[in-house]
């Protein structure tokens, strides 16, 4: 029984289709993220679901409750819905005191005994002594936990989290990541998240729901959608490389792995996205590895007719400390490598191997290239 | 409700708000921004259509009939082309004249290590918050030729006769005009030249450009949109002011647009012509507000952004700062000091006679307007009610349609936005003659209450203004926040928004209350007797007595200043975007 129920969702903004019928549901308890690039639509549904937005068409229902349904012209107000919101700008009330921004949804629902539970909720986000200040006086991540503190004093049973970490320094994020998480697990909120921090998605939900350009590009648990992507925007977003080609034929071990010829015309196998992909041969391919997962080695004169390798020859290479990143030119095509450090230099040449078994094989249609280039894949900004 | 349930512990509290509150505030939230935004609307559509019909109306014997005859009537008359004139020069050269002195001003405060600054970013406003009218009476205290007191000083010291000082007629219109609209433009320039990139300034002259190169052509073309916003206001409200040309040029019979339209109304008045004489300046005022609109919208300007940079201050050599100095002090000695000194010098006076006798000091007349004069008791009464409950009306409304334009979801808010914008350019004696035509043959002719609306309709514009460039520094956020949990809009305008935007508020209140006890050009028209206020007053005593129009400026001098004083005292900020 779907605790959240989304279905046909749509919005546009002038002739920007934000969200474009998406259909989704959440079980009580569930923890699921929307991860997509900026403007892909994730935080449109949240702020429909908030209340924030009117949507075009579709059915929101909340607990049993039906919150928006455009059949039947229903459309609660956000007060109406009993929700907990976490903004990305936290939304810390600037004339109250920390005590007074966390009693608010206790004051306007008339409960009495504020005092009492404020207390105990700040003491939970870790600011038990902080609560007669004022809440600008306070660092980021004090404001964060105000902002955490609001939205769960009132209980809650769905809790909405903005980009809550995407303020947050990198070393606060990760430590305010595992403090939500335990949280969630002890309060027992049902959650949604919404981010374009892929290792955010997949570190805090049980369902990660890739999106793009308002629609759902791919759903399923953290480890499926990172390990194999389905569609050429899913392998770009999540920062695999990705070389053009053509399909070239099977691989007569009777296993998945299909060969496919790149421009050059080196052959390189890979593993097919699912089995449901024919590959006939000549159409065009698209062959996505992860940066981790490409070995370089110096070339060494081909004795045998083992698969050698790809040739290829370094464009730049940097140092990031234990490990070191290479741009590799292979037939034209860029390829980024993490790498064991090597201490090849630009204009090196090298010889690429790509075990099969790591590389994913999808149809080469260009329709949903929506990251255009090499360049900006990685965590989006 | 919420409570029996809250009560029992454990219980989940998150339940959403009655049905019936959730009606009410569902209309509270769609109806009273939309109620700001329509009678916005309705007070300038009024005077408009009214304005327009009465344009187009003649008599003769047998009734009213459609006619162009008062178009054909005013733009054939050399009477209009002469007043047209004037106003063009007097209103083209104190925008001129304001904008390099308020450039200036701002510069030197904002920017140098002049000393005194403090005092001369407080004492540079003063002239905002006065009355042009008294200025200019002021300024015939002054300089009149052979009864102003300064030819006066001039000729027991030295024995030469200063009668040449051009007090009257265009020179004296400018004059004051530039001195009483210096302000303005030092508003809308001084924030800009605080919040500019020092690098900005600093990669010029790095790169071999020298200071004043780098003034003309780094600093003041990045300001260029404040300084055109600031001298287009000075131009339109200059063109339209009726108090200083009634002052200063009506007496010598020099025609200007506001005076032709106060004397079209005059005995035997022609408010055919009158009505024809301000839709000709109703459309070039509209015209004019479009052009603006549509050079802003073209052109941008993103290098002044908002975020808090400090600003290059350029430390001055001696002769710079000398002169700087100078130029605060002559500003502040010809806007503020010598003509508070004169008015006070007259009131305190029995008889003036144009020299100041410290031996004959008297409270005489202030006596006389305070306790024995009905009229000046009665229009300090009848301006004191329309100050505080037109300021009150105003911001109220002010504050409903800046929610609407700036947190609505209309399709047509920038339209609205810039319907709602109108008023800032139509001059108050046009409009007041727009309501005068209105009210007519209604009961609310000679009332305060027509009075009232026509201040209103003038110059909510401001408010909404002063209210929406706070409204847009406010996250949204903040107020979503509050309504995800749980708050009804009323409780998050309540709770939230009110309490930030109070500075804006009270900015926007206390200056509609500083415009309204001083307005004339609205109030001329439509007072009667016994809808007097203080402005009029002044202009029927100044043919009585000297000592009594100069003890009433001081009473209005005393409550526009407790303005500026209140003003100070919270942080409020008047600065125009």
């Amino acid at each position: 029984m779907a605790f959240v129920k989304i279905d046909g969702l749509r919005k546009s903004f002038g002739t920007l289709a934000a969200v474009d019928g998406v259909s989704l549901s959440v079980s009580q308890g569930e923890t699921m993220a929307l991860l997509g690039p900026s403007g892909c639509g994730k935080t449109t549904i949240l702020r429909c679901l908030a209340g924030l937005e009117t949507p075009e068409a579709g059915y929101i229902e909340i607990a049993g409750k039906v919150v928006y349904d455009s059949a039947r012209r229903i459309n609660l107000m956000p007060e109406e819905r009993g929700l907990g919101v976490v903004f990305q700008s936290y939304a810390v009330w600037p004339h109250m005191t920390v005590a007074e921004n966390v009693g608010f949804p206790l004051k306007v629902r008339g409960v009495r005994d504020r005092a009492e539970r404020v207390k105990r909720i700040l003491e939970l986000v870790g600011l038990g002594d902080g609560s007669a200040k004022l809440a600008t006086d306070l660092s980021g991540g004090q404001q964060q936990r105000v902002a955490l503190a609001r939205a769960l004093v009132h209980e809650p049973r769905l809790v909405l989290f903005d980009e809550p970490m995407s303020n947050l320094d990198a070393q606060l994020r990760e430590h305010m990541r595992m403090e939500v998480k335990l949280l969630q697990q002890r309060l027992a909120f049902t959650a949604i998240y919404v981010t374009h921090d892929q290792s955010e998605a997949f570190a805090l939900a049980e369902t990660v729901v890739l999106m793009n350009r308002g629609r759902i590009e791919a759903l399923g648990p953290p480890r499926e959608i990172a390990s194999t992507p389905r569609s050429e925007f899913a392998a770009r977003f999540l920062g695999f490389n990705v070389l053009e080609g053509v399909f070239h034929g099977h691989v007569p071990d009777g296993s998945r792995h299909v060969e496919i010829m790149l421009p050059d015309g080196t052959i390189v196998r890979g593993a097919r996205a699912d089995s449901a992909l024919v590959p006939a041969a000549g159409r065009p391919a698209l062959l996505c590895v992860r940066r981790e997962h490409v070995q370089l080695s110096t070339p060494k004169p081909a004795a045998n007719s083992e698969p050698a390798g790809i040739a290829g020859a370094i464009r730049a290479a940097s140092f990031l400390g234990l490990q070191e990143e290479y741009v590799v030119d292979v037939g034209g095509q860029q390829l980024r490598v993490i790498h064991p450090a090597m201490g090849y230099s630009a204009g090196t040449t090298v010889t690429v191997t790509l075990a099969p078994e790591r590389c994913i094989l999808l149809h080469g249609t260009r329709s949903d290239a929506a990251l255009q280039g090499p360049h900006q894949r990685t965590g989006d900004r | 409700m919420a409570h029996d349930k809250a009560k029992s512990a454990g219980v989940r509290i998150a339940q959403m708000t009655s049905p019936a509150s959730a009606a009410l505030g569902r209309f509270a939230q769609r109806g009273l921004p939309l109620s700001g935004v329509v009678i916005g609307i309705l007070l300038i559509i009024g005077p408009f259509c009214a304005t327009i019909v009465r344009s187009m109306l003649a008599w003769d014997a047998s009734g009213p009939h459609v006619s162009l005859s008062n178009f054909v009537g005013i733009l054939t008359s050399p009477h209009f082309y002469q007043a047209a004139g004037n106003t063009l020069i007097c209103s083209a050269s104190a925008a001129l004249l304001s904008t390099g002195l308020g450039f200036a001003l701002a510069w030197i405060v904002s920017r140098t290590d002049v000393p005194g600054r403090g005092w001369f970013e407080i004492l540079n406003l003063v002239p905002f918050f006065l009355s042009p009218y008294v200025g200019a009476i002021s300024w015939l205290y002054l300089a009149a030729p052979h009864s102003g007191i300064l030819p006066n000083l001039v000729k027991d010291a030295f024995g030469i006769t200063l009668d040449f000082l051009p007090v009257y007629g265009l020179p004296g219109v400018i004059g004051v005009l530039t001195l009483f609209y210096t302000p303005y433009v030092y508003l809308f320039v001084v924030a800009p030249l605080r919040q500019m990139d020092a690098a900005l300034e600093d990669a010029a002259r790095v790169h071999g450009a020298t200071f004043w190169f780098t003034l003309r052509h780094i600093t003041i073309p990045l300001l260029m949109p404040a300084l055109l916003s600031g001298a287009l206001i000075v131009f339109v409200t200059s063109a339209g002011l009726f108090d200083i040309p009634l002052a200063l040029a009506s007496p010598k019979g020099i025609r200007t647009m506001p005076t032709e339209v106060y004397g079209l109304v005059q005995f035997p008045s022609d408010l055919g012509r009158a009505a024809a004489f301000g839709v000709i300046v109703m459309t070039a005022t509209v015209a004019l507000a479009i052009l603006q609109r549509r050079y802003l919208s073209r052109r941008r300007f993103d290098t002044v952004s908002g975020k808090g940079y400090r600003p290059r201050i350029v430390a001055l050599r001696a002769g710079g700062r000398s002169a700087a100095v100078l130029v605060e002090l002559i500003y502040i000695t010809l806007g503020v000091v010598l003509p508070v000194v004169a008015i006070l010098m007259v009131s305190l006076s029995g008889l003036w006679t144009g020299r100041f006798n410290p031996a004959a000091l008297t409270l005489k007349n202030f006596d006389y307007v305070l306790f024995n004069y009905s009229l000046t008791q009665q229009a300090i009464w009848n301006s004191l009610a329309l100050a505080l409950v037109g300021a009150t009306i105003g911001v109220a409304i002010s504050f409903l349609q800046a929610y609407y334009i700036h947190r609505g979801t209309s399709r047509w808010r920038g339209l609205i936005d810039g319907i709602l914008s109108v008023p800032l350019g139509i001059p108050g004696i046009i409009l007041g003659l727009g309501y005068l035509i209105l009210a007519i043959r209604t009961p609310l002719y000679s009332t305060l209450t027509i009075i009232l609306i026509a201040y209103i309709a003038r110059f909510f514009p401001m408010a909404t203004r002063t209210i929406s460039s706070m409204l847009l520094a406010i996250n949204p956020e903040l107020e979503q926040s509050a309504r995800a949990n749980g708050a009804s809009w009323l409780q998050t305008m309540r709770y939230i928004l009110l309490p930030l935007l109070l500075p804006a508020i009270i900015a926007a209140w206390l200056l509609l209350f500083v415009i309204f006890i001083r307005e004339l050009g609205a109030t001329i028209l439509l007072y009667a007797q016994g809808t007097e206020t203080i402005s009029v007053a002044l202009v029927l005593l100044s043919e009585r007595s000297a000592g009594y129009v100069a003890a009433l400026a001081v009473i209005q001098l005393v409550m526009l200043l407790a303005a500026f004083v209140l003003f100070r005292m919270t942080r409020a900020s008047l600065v125009q975007s």
